[in-house]
Order: C-alpha cells, then structure tokens, then sequence
C-alpha cells in the first residue's frame, strides 16, 4: 500500500491553487493591535519608574517565597475543606429531608450574603467572643475545654474563614452540576438496583464533575487573589502582606506590588494547565475534547499524552466511533 | 387475592425455573400521578418463560406499567409481584389486618438487581466505555 507521502505525482489531475480573497481589513487591524502591543510592553518595561532591578531581587527574595508557600497552603486547604463541604450542602440541599434542606439553604443565605472581609474579622475576633471552647452534651457535662486562641490560630482562622465562606459559593455551583445530569440516568442506575449513595458517588456525581470542575477551577483562581484579604484576621505571612511589608519598609511600594502580582501571575498559569487537563479528563464520553483525542488516536501528534482506555478500544477497530449513532433516533 | 401473599423473601436466589409460578403477577394496580388516574386496575400476568408485548396508544400507561413493576413509580393501589415476591411493601398481619409496611430502599434496590430493564431513551452512562455499562450491574449492584 503506498503511503501519501511517498507518492510523488499529484493524484489530483488539476488540482486548485486558488488565490485567497484579499482581506486588507484584517491585515490593518492585526497591525495596529501589535504596535499598541508593543508600544504598552516596552512602555511597562523602560519605565525607570517600576524599578525592574527591585522587582527582580525580591522576587527571588526568602520572605517572598514563603509567603508563596504559604498563600499556597491557604488557597489548596481552604479549598479541599470548601469542597467536601459544598458537595455535603449540596446534596443537602436536594435532600427529601426539610431540616436539611433549610439548613443548607440558611447556610449558604448567610455566607454568601456577607463580605468575606468581615467574616474573616469574625474570625480572627472568635477568641475574644468565645474565649473557650468545650467538647460535651449539649446543654449538658462538659468533658474537654480549650481556650480558643490555642486552638484557632490565626492562621486557623484564616483558613475556616476562606473555606467556610467559599463552601457556600461552590455549593451552588456543584447543586447546578447535580442537576445538570439527566433523571433518566438516576432511573437507569435505580433499575440496576444500586442503592443511592452508590447513584451519587458512580453514576451522577462523575457526571456532574464535566459541569462542576470549570467554575471551581474559576473559583480556585479567585481564591488564590482572595487569600490577600486574610490581614483582616490578622494572619501576617501571605504573599500580598509579605510584599506590602518589604515595601513600607524600603519605602519602595510600587515594585514589591509588581513581585506580587508576577507571583500571582505564574501560579494562576499553573493552575490554568492544570484546570485543562481535569476538564478533560472528566469531559470523557460527551464528544467535547475526548472526541478530538480520539479521532487522533492513541500517539497522535506524536504520543502527546498516555492513550486512556476508551482511546485504546476505540484505536483496536473494534467499534466504531460513536456507538450511539446508530440506535438513537 | 390469593391467600399465601408472599413477603419480603430472600432477593438473591436465582430464578427458578422448575415452578409453575408465574413470572410477573400484577393485581389491581392503580398509579395516579396527583390528580391525573393513568391505571385503574391493572391486572397482568406473565407466565414463566413467556415473551409478554404490551401494545397501545402513546399515553396509554405502558411506561408507566413498566416502572411500576420495577418499583421505579411508587404504586397509588394495588399488588406487584414479581418471581413470587412483593415488590416494594412488606405484608405485616396484626390483629387480624394487614398492613403494608414499605421496604427499606436498600432491599428495594436488591429487588430491581434482579429485574433487567432498557429504557426508552437507552440511559446508557456516558461517562464509562460500552463494557463498563455492561458489567456495571454483575460488578457493582449484585453484591
């Protein structure tokens, strides 16, 4: 069998070599953009103003990464708690049972009704509002005390403050993702004779994931910027106050707030490749990105990515491309 | 209503094939969906072994027939009996009546394991390969 490449007459008897409708419009537009462009770049990088000598020392500066690290910690933990608590609330909230339901809606009415700044003044004021905590019965014994401020920390604080509040947002968020899958997929799993946790955990929630994981990927970004709020607790040794520190005191603010925001930048970068690769994965099986990796096939421009299973059956040839052409009407 | 009224039996038998007992056994059944009466009184029965069609007009009830029997719309009267056990309801006798108690959603899920049913719109999971539909019952819910 001769592969195209190796024939080396044109197929094609008379082929076209059509020229192209001339389109100056685009031409001049796509010119004028890159010369403002280029105009704001080498503006933002001349300017003597900006003291780019600055931002380059302390970029690398050990107080500065730290406070990456620990901006870091803030945004995955808060985060990861928020998550476990928005798919509870959520589910809660589609629950038959009314307690729950309005708990969980009062839950996410007041959350997501009040600013986080304040909340997280709350918080850090929580030691001298409850100045002990105690394990016991309700109204009843006590067995174990704890005075608040050895228990929530500020750095406790700061995180319950970000995780609680930003539970109520991604609750709304993972409620829209279980609706978003279809009854008939509960029915199919209920004839099956699953139970229904089962339903949730492998039939609707991994579904739910396609509509669910964009907007928290979104939501992961913003609470990366948000964690610059939690001086409000005060919680001393994030990426916005460490910077800000350094600046008041070299009395060089300008340049320390560029440091911030470049770091802020690349790790919203990151997370953006990450985000792509998690959409993807749990697009598999509605045609969205999986489909075009699979048309490619299994080492398609040149074996980008592991083939996952469905990319290997569907490369063996043994079915065809889309299984439900042909029975749905 | 015949005498020996079967209660909630062991679920995980296998399908006996020596009896004489019929397959799927509908009594009187009735579903109403608030206001709306789509089954007055359906009485079925499909013998074991046989190939049963239900044959009607659009909005006739066939669906509804169909997950009635499979408890998937919870009956308004009536009695489903599917391999000699009640679908759904316990029958508990006291002083003398009998009452229907409903079923733990866990026994009813054992119930619909063992009931086969292909939907009119499919409801394949998109989210697992073609085997992995196949297998999900034998795998996941038998247990």
């Amino acid at each position: 069998m001769s592969r195209p490449d190796v024939v080396d007459h044109d197929p094609v008897p008379d082929r076209i070599h059509a020229v192209p409708v001339p389109r100056p419009g685009r031409w001049i537009s796509a010119v004028v953009l890159l010369v403002l462009a280029v105009m704001a770049v080498h503006g933002l990088v001349t300017n003597e103003n900006f003291r780019w000598d600055v931002v380059w020392l302390y970029l690398r500066d050990v107080v500065v990464i730290r406070g990456v690290g620990w901006t870091l910690v803030l945004t995955f933990g808060s985060m990861v708690i928020a998550i476990v608590l928005a798919v509870a609330l959520a589910v809660m909230r589609r629950s038959d049972n009314p307690v729950m339901r309005s708990v969980s809606w009062g839950y996410i009415w007041f959350f997501r009704g009040t600013p986080i700044y304040t909340q997280l003044v709350f918080w850090g004021l929580l030691a001298v509002l409850y100045p002990r905590l105690s394990l016991g019965i309700p109204f009843g014994p006590e067995f174990f005390e704890f005075r608040t401020q050895d228990v929530i920390t500020a750095f406790w604080a700061a995180m319950l403050g970000l995780a609680l509040n930003e539970a109520a947002y991604l609750a709304e968020i993972v409620r829209a993702g279980l609706g978003s899958v279809d009854t008939g997929q509960t029915e199919a799993a209920k004839a099956l004779g699953m139970k229904d946790s089962k339903i949730l955990t492998r039939v609707v929630l991994p579904q739910a994931m396609r509509v669910i994981v964009p907007p928290t990927g979104n939501e992961t970004i913003s609470m990366l910027k948000t964690t610059s709020l939690v001086l409000a607790v005060p919680f001393t040794l994030d990426l916005t106050y460490a910077t800000g520190a350094i600046g008041n005191r070299t009395f060089l603010p300008i340049p320390l707030l560029i440091v911030a925001a470049l770091w802020y930048l690349l790790i919203t970068s990151i997370l953006m490749v990450g985000q792509h690769y998690v959409e993807r994965y749990y697009g598999r099986g509605f045609g969205d990105q999986s489909a075009g990796a699979r048309r490619r096939g299994p080492g398609g421009r040149g074996g980008r990515r592991k083939p996952n299973r469905q990319d290997l059956i569907a490369a063996s040839g043994t079915t065809k491309d889309d299984p439900f052409m042909e029975v749905t009407p | 209503m015949s005498t020996t009224a079967p209660t909630g039996g062991p679920t995980d038998r296998p399908v006996d094939l020596s009896t004489s007992r019929p397959m799927v056994e509908v009594r009187g059944l009735h579903k109403m969906f608030g206001d709306l009466h789509v089954l007055k009184g359906v009485d079925l029965e499909v013998p074991r072994g046989s190939v049963c069609v239900v044959l009607g007009p659009s909005g006739s009830g066939k669906s509804t027939l169909l997950r009635c029997v499979n408890e998937l719309e919870e009956i308004t009267g009536g009695r489903v009996v599917v391999d000699g056990e009640l679908m759904g309801y316990r029958e508990v006798e006291r002083n003398g009546r009998t009452r229907l108690h409903r079923l733990h959603p866990r026994v009813v899920a054992r119930q619909r394991s063992r009931i086969g049913m292909v939907f009119q719109r499919f409801n394949l999971f998109p989210h697992m390969t073609a085997l992995e539909n196949v297998m999900e019952r034998r795998c996941r819910c038998a247990g």
